[in-house]
């Protein structure tokens, strides 16, 4: 069995795997960090717009938030890589890729601050409001320290999907991890161990993160009634 | 309009409905498959057997901390290696099989823990015969509470099929990039066929609140 | 009688889409009055009291605060000159005691903290729980956590008390320490209107009382006479129900 492992392995040097981490690597790293920061810059602007927007206003972003929820993000990337010929444009994939990423995690996180905001019941506005803070007292010392307790389930949730959905632009020829991997299954013709190398680094990437956020959500449940 | 034209991807709409076929046919299995999976797995997480409890764990936690499609490429070449000659179906079949059990393991694992055992035990002792409890104690709440995730769940595996169209499996998102290369209108086919996604998806999560609202309406929330 | 009117409505009506709520509200009230209010659920008695805390606004008539109207105040100014108290207490969950009841001072008055803290040490004393000064809201019993509310609310030192059913949530033996202090504010001689359903409180620790029905503010007067000897039928009915 031992030895079926090790075949499996073979062909396979240091230089791959050198090649995975310093090619790859970085690049789907740099890819979660704008699309987390970006997105939940963006994200929160729009979750917040539609807590004091009229409904009409409210239903507009809800159309395009929801569009965007519900498409495939592969058929997004697709679309990204295709519409610059279209329009004109000349940019490059991993810019309409990073793009389209960003917008497809500021659209989750629109719906998680949404809903946060909305689970602070409003007796909590109202006492404020009474004691006389303004609005944005209101909302700063009152109001989202209770809603952001809500929000880090999903938060953290789809910043970890984000992470594994990164892995998407290589279908569009950008060469992050996966697509570094391809390169090198190109080279040794042997995929599988490839595949379960680059399954296991995101693995080390992700599995850490997900369990701070585990410790998070616990930390956010105490001292809250 | 704005030098789109659909009309040469609409032409194609029974081709595009076969893969709306396959699509859904591929979801609705690895769902109701994994599902059925991710209740054992459920159960092995809370198992008083380090062996089992710590396996299923171990499940759950590589599958949620590594990508999809990290999961069908390794499927599709696993099952090559195995000799399965053309693995594309099958491939994506397990790869959501296993993606579906992961994630419905915690959400059956969040409706087993609603139930209360001092709930079962009233009811234990007003006479109540173990089916009569499961009917009417422990398994609404648990239902109420697992439904809209599930059905969330099925919507992300939905829109995770699509991820076919890397191995060659024929469905929805395959059927687009097919179009797109042969008539050269990338943007109109991808467009007709995300139409598709969006509509099946919003029915979904129609449904969802359809339920939660009328079956459960009527249901005693918790005291 | 206080003398100086503080609070006077004239004529207030306010609807909740298509319902007439407040009818024609007419209301008198002079520093340093205690008010009991009272009447059946649903007749506008808790809407009267956000009006007047201007925490709902009205469609007609005109709300006289110290003489001014409404509309000449700065919202801010009502809003640190009245103080209202809810029936469900509302403490902020994520704060302790003590920053539940300096926030406001500090971030809205712009008192410097330690001063905040002194008072509101103070006031926690006042109402017998400066020991629960750094415990949550969540541990603390319904009684104590309106009493910390009402400590959250003088900290701004208001000129008006309202209570909006402040022990209708109360399990019975908390009640009457929360009336204590109700009675202890009332008899300092700051300005309260008490929406109660705690008849012989009311007998005890009011000057006047009113009675709403309906919208409609039925009448009013001197607390012993309102429930001894009420004028109208629909008093008349009410108290019979409630005695």
């Amino acid at each position: 069995m031992g030895e079926a492992v090790i075949e499996l392995f073979s062909g396979i040097n240091l230089k791959d795997l050198v090649f995975m981490l310093k090619t790859g690597l970085p690049i789907t790293i740099y890819l979660s960090i704008i699309a987390i920061t970006i997105g939940t810059l963006v994200g929160f602007i729009i979750g917040w717009l539609r807590t004091i927007a009229n409904e009409f206003f409210d239903s507009i972003i809800l159309i395009f938030v929801d569009i965007i929820r519900s498409t495939p993000l592969i058929i997004q990337l697709l679309i990204a890589y295709h519409l610059p010929a279209f329009l004109g444009i000349n940019i490059t994939t991993i810019l309409a890729g990073s793009i389209v990423i960003v917008l497809y995690f500021a659209a989750n996180c629109s719906q998680v601050v949404k809903a946060g905001i909305d689970s602070v019941t409003f007796n909590q506005w109202r006492a404020a409001k009474s004691l006389g803070f303004s609005y944005l007292q209101q909302m700063r010392y009152i109001i989202l320290p209770q809603a952001w307790r809500a929000m880090i389930p999903s938060y953290t949730g789809s910043a970890l999907g984000i992470i594994k959905d990164t892995s998407l632009i290589s279908v569009i020829g950008v060469i992050e991890l996966v697509r570094s991997g391809q390169i090198v299954i190109s080279r040794t013709l042997n995929p599988l161990p490839i595949w379960f190398i680059i399954g296991l680094i995101y693995f080390i990437v992700c599995w850490p993160l997900s369990k701070i956020s585990r410790h998070l959500e616990k930390k956010a449940q105490f001292g809250k009634e | 309009m704005l030098g789109f034209r659909f009309q040469p991807v609409i032409k194609n709409m029974s081709f595009i409905l076969e893969g709306v076929r396959i699509t859904f046919s591929l979801s609705v299995l690895g769902f109701l498959i994994g599902s059925f999976i991710g209740i054992f797995i459920a159960f092995g997480r809370r198992s008083h057997t380090s062996l089992l409890r710590n396996s299923s764990s171990a499940f759950i936690e590589v599958v949620r901390n590594t990508p999809f499609l990290v999961h069908v490429y390794f499927f599709y070449f696993a099952l090559g290696e195995i000799g399965v000659n053309i693995p594309s179906y099958f491939a994506l079949l397990i790869a959501l099989i296993v993606m579906n059990a992961g994630y419905m393991s915690e959400i059956i694992r969040g409706g087993i823990e609603v139930i209360k055992t001092e709930q079962v035990k009233s009811a234990e002792a007003l006479g109540l015969s173990p089916f009569q409890i499961k009917r009417y104690i422990i398994i609404p709440p648990a239902l109420r509470v697992m439904l809209p995730p599930s059905l969330n769940q099925f919507a992300i595996s939905f829109l995770s099929s699509s991820l076919g169209v890397v191995i060659g499996v024929k469905e929805l998102t395959w059927r687009a990039d097919f179009l797109q290369a042969r008539n050269f209108l990338s943007l109109e086919s991808y467009l007709v066929v995300a139409a598709f996604y969006i509509i099946i998806v919003k029915i979904t999560l129609s449904i969802s609140r359809f339920i939660d609202k009328k079956v459960f309406k009527y249901k005693i929330t918790d005291i | 009688m206080g003398g100086k009117r503080i609070l006077e409505l004239k004529n207030v009506n306010k609807y909740y889409g298509n319902n007439h709520v407040l009818k024609d509200v007419n209301l008198i009230v002079e520093h340093g009055d205690v008010w009991a209010i009272i009447g059946p659920s649903g007749s506008g008695k808790s809407t009267m009291l956000y009006c007047i805390s201007f925490l709902e606004p009205i469609q007609s008539g005109e709300i006289f605060f110290q003489g001014k109207k409404f509309s000449e105040y700065a919202k801010l100014e009502i809003h640190e000159s009245i103080g209202i108290i809810f029936q469900n207490y509302n403490l902020f969950p994520h704060l302790t005691v003590l920053d539940n009841v300096t926030l406001a001072p500090y971030k809205v008055k712009k008192i410097p903290m330690n001063q905040c803290r002194k008072k509101a040490v103070e006031l926690l004393e006042k109402v017998g729980l400066a020991h629960k000064k750094d415990a949550f809201p969540h541990e603390l019993s319904g009684g104590q956590a309106q009493r910390i509310a009402i400590a959250r609310s003088l900290a701004m030192e208001p000129k008006i008390m309202l209570y909006d059913e402040v022990t209708s949530a109360l399990d019975p033996e908390l009640v009457q320490d929360v009336l204590e202090v109700i009675k202890d504010l009332a008899r300092e001689g700051i300005t309260s209107l008490i929406v109660t359903h705690e008849i012989p409180f009311a007998r005890e620790c009011t000057d006047y009382c009113l009675f709403m029905n309906n919208g409609k503010l039925e009448e009013s007067g001197l607390t012993k006479e309102v429930l001894n000897n009420p004028k109208n039928v629909r008093t008349k009915e009410f108290l019979q129900k409630v005695l």
